[in-house]
């Protein structure tokens, strides 16, 4: 049995799953999906714990739902941080209006 | 279901309403739940007179952070040689070291609502207990403890305890969480708040802690009281909503399904027969574990059974644990789940919890006041008739914080794990790493240093400065990659900054 989540979408989940891994392939930074009630940043998927060697995590939040938390993010260039979040921001957002 | 009360109709027609069996019946296994008296009984029985280096052996396995099994647990559980008792108490020191380090999470009860529409034996809001003054806190008054409890005492974590009553229901319950989470006071060089709110609130429906997870509850903490079935049937007299075991029993199952993903077990000892109890509570975290993927129990607790007004039984219960046993139940299942946290309350006399502490407690609470209002009201003796029971320790929070830093504690008022996602089965592999332990250490040091800029005593801040400094020394050593944005964020906080965490 696997817990729920309110969205119960396990497509989103799915991809974001595909991201945290793609992201850490090529950066090396260590990434985690939360959903955001209130205060609470609750896991969803992602973390790759050979690479959490980094102490300076950034919580970035996607929409009013979801977040990201990225260890290593100044090992992103800059320019593709951005594109990255954007494009999240983007997708992330679609699953929602399904 | 309510026939045997003189219940109104509110409260006749919300009853009617909370159990839903489908929501029990999918997590039985043929029909049965995961409590097998007899099995357990059989464990226990069979596990007796164990052999010094079996016992030694169990010891290594939790020393490596590996839960044990029923019949390991239980083997401990009927060690009756005084040598061999403390070298479990000592591995249970040495388990909690490892996991935890020497840090002390604390919090404070919030009690809002003491109406409730069960009658259990043991309990003083029990609705028969006429004895008992009712209230309900409103949503500001709600604001009034958090500003005392924030503001002047300086918690951070609460656990808002509600009666079972369409009173404080799950909409209230929503309602009052919000209502402390809005609450910012300003303090001597910053600010307060309560930022995490834990829950302790009978069982409820998929459908309400859905609702509960979206105003972003911390744990929800829900005691079996006892998992043997026949005391459990005794104790909570049929007609009422408690009586039903399996509801009580799988409320975290559905949790979990609802996305709340940190949730707390407990028993009451007393109740019954304690080593029994400690095999429920090892039952409960494995099954949990197995249905949802390795996410056991985010703490455990081990209340005992005190005095409560109006209330008989509470007396001379025929299961009263003494203190040598219960610091052995303690040592037994820090052993048993070594990733757990362990809470240990103000129920207990200061001179236990100074001794259990270092059996491997994680949690305590200290300015305690569990009657209702009793924070804003900023009543100093206990009133028995508005509370559920009789506190053992009142000492506040700037006392015992003291005595844990010359014990070599550092108190921790951490919150930052669940407000970026290391929560449920992610904070489960971060413990088992160890690199959550990492996180902790550095944050319990930001936020101890805030605590004490706002409230401490000269006497308390001299105590926790010096653990303060061994901590910094020992981060740098160990966590060199951590030490110079932690160096950073504290001089931030001396700078009157407040809630900066890795």
């Amino acid at each position: 049995m696997v817990k729920g989540t309110s969205t119960s979408n396990e497509e989103l989940i799915r991809y974001c799953d595909q991201m945290a891994k793609r992201i850490h392939e090529t950066y090396g930074a260590s990434v985690w999906f939360a959903e955001i009630m209130g205060r609470r940043w609750s896991y969803l998927t992602g973390w790759n714990e050979e690479t959490a060697a980094s102490f300076t995590a950034r919580r970035i939040e996607l929409t009013g739902r979801f977040g990201v938390v990225v260890e290593g993010w100044e090992q992103i260039p800059t320019e593709e941080s951005e594109a990255l979040i954007r494009s999240l921001r983007e997708t992330i957002t679609t699953y929602e209006e399904r | 279901m309510s026939e045997n009360f003189a219940y109104d109709s509110l409260e006749r027609n919300w009853i009617e309403g909370v159990i839903r069996e489908d929501e029990i019946d999918r997590y039985l296994i043929d029909g049965e739940d995961f409590i097998d008296d007899q099995k357990i009984w059989e464990t226990i029985g069979s596990n007796k007179d164990p052999d010094p280096q079996r016992v030694r052996e169990i010891i290594r396995k939790s020393l490596s952070i590996e839960t044990l099994d029923p019949d390991e647990t239980a083997a401990l559980l009927n060690v009756t040689d005084k040598d061999l008792w403390n070298e479990i108490f000592e591995a249970a020191g040495e388990v909690k070291r490892k996991v935890y380090d020497n840090r002390i999470v604390t919090f404070a009860p919030l009690y809002c609502s003491n109406y409730c529409v069960n009658n259990c034996l043991y309990c003083g809001f029990r609705r028969e207990n006429r004895i008992e003054k009712r209230r309900r806190l409103t949503l500001e008054e709600v604001r009034d403890e958090a500003r005392v409890l924030a503001g002047e005492i300086g918690h951070k974590r609460l656990i808002a305890v509600y009666g079972e009553h369409p009173l404080s229901d799950a909409h209230y319950i929503a309602d009052t969480i919000r209502a402390i989470y809005d609450v910012t006071v300003k303090t001597k060089n910053g600010y307060g708040q309560i930022r995490r709110v834990n829950i302790n609130a009978a069982p409820m429906s998929i459908g309400d802690l859905e609702m509960l997870r979206e105003v972003g509850i911390g744990t929800y903490q829900v005691f079996q009281e006892t998992y043997h079935h026949d005391t459990y049937r005794r104790l909570h007299p049929a007609g009422t909503l408690k009586a039903n075991y399996r509801w009580r029993l799988y409320t975290l199952h559905r949790a979990i399904e609802a996305g709340v993903d940190d949730v707390a077990i407990g028993a009451l000892f007393g109740l019954y027969d304690w080593r029994f109890e400690v095999m429920g509570l090892l039952c409960h975290a494995r099954d949990l574990e197995r249905h949802f993927n390795g996410l056991g129990p985010h703490t455990i607790s081990f209340p005992r059974l005190e005095p409560a007004a109006g209330t008989p039984f509470t007396r001379k219960p025929q299961y009263r644990i003494s203190d040598e046993d219960f610091k052995r139940l303690v040592a037994v299942i820090r052993l048993a789940v070594p990733y757990t946290g362990m809470i240990i309350t103000a129920r207990e006399r200061a001179e236990i919890r100074r001794e259990v502490i270092p059996l491997g407690c994680t949690q305590t609470d200290a300015s305690t006041r569990i009657g209702i209002g009793a924070y804003s009201d900023r009543y100093d003796e206990q009133e028995a008739e508005r509370q559920q029971f009789i506190l053992g320790d009142t000492r506040n929070l700037d006392e015992v914080i003291g005595e844990l830093a010359e014990d070599g504690y550092i108190t921790s008022f951490c919150t930052a794990g669940y407000r970026c996602g290391r929560t449920g089965d992610h904070i489960m592999q971060l413990l088992k790493c160890g690199r959550e332990a990492q996180f902790c250490k550095l944050n319990a040091v930001l936020t101890f240093r805030e605590w004490l800029d706002d409230f401490a005593s000269e006497q308390t801040k001299r105590a926790g400065e010096k653990i303060i400094c061994k901590e910094m020394d020992e981060i740098k050593g160990q966590i060199p990659a951590a030490y110079s944005k932690l160096v950073e964020y504290y001089k931030r906080i001396e700078d009157g900054e407040r809630d900066l965490y890795f």
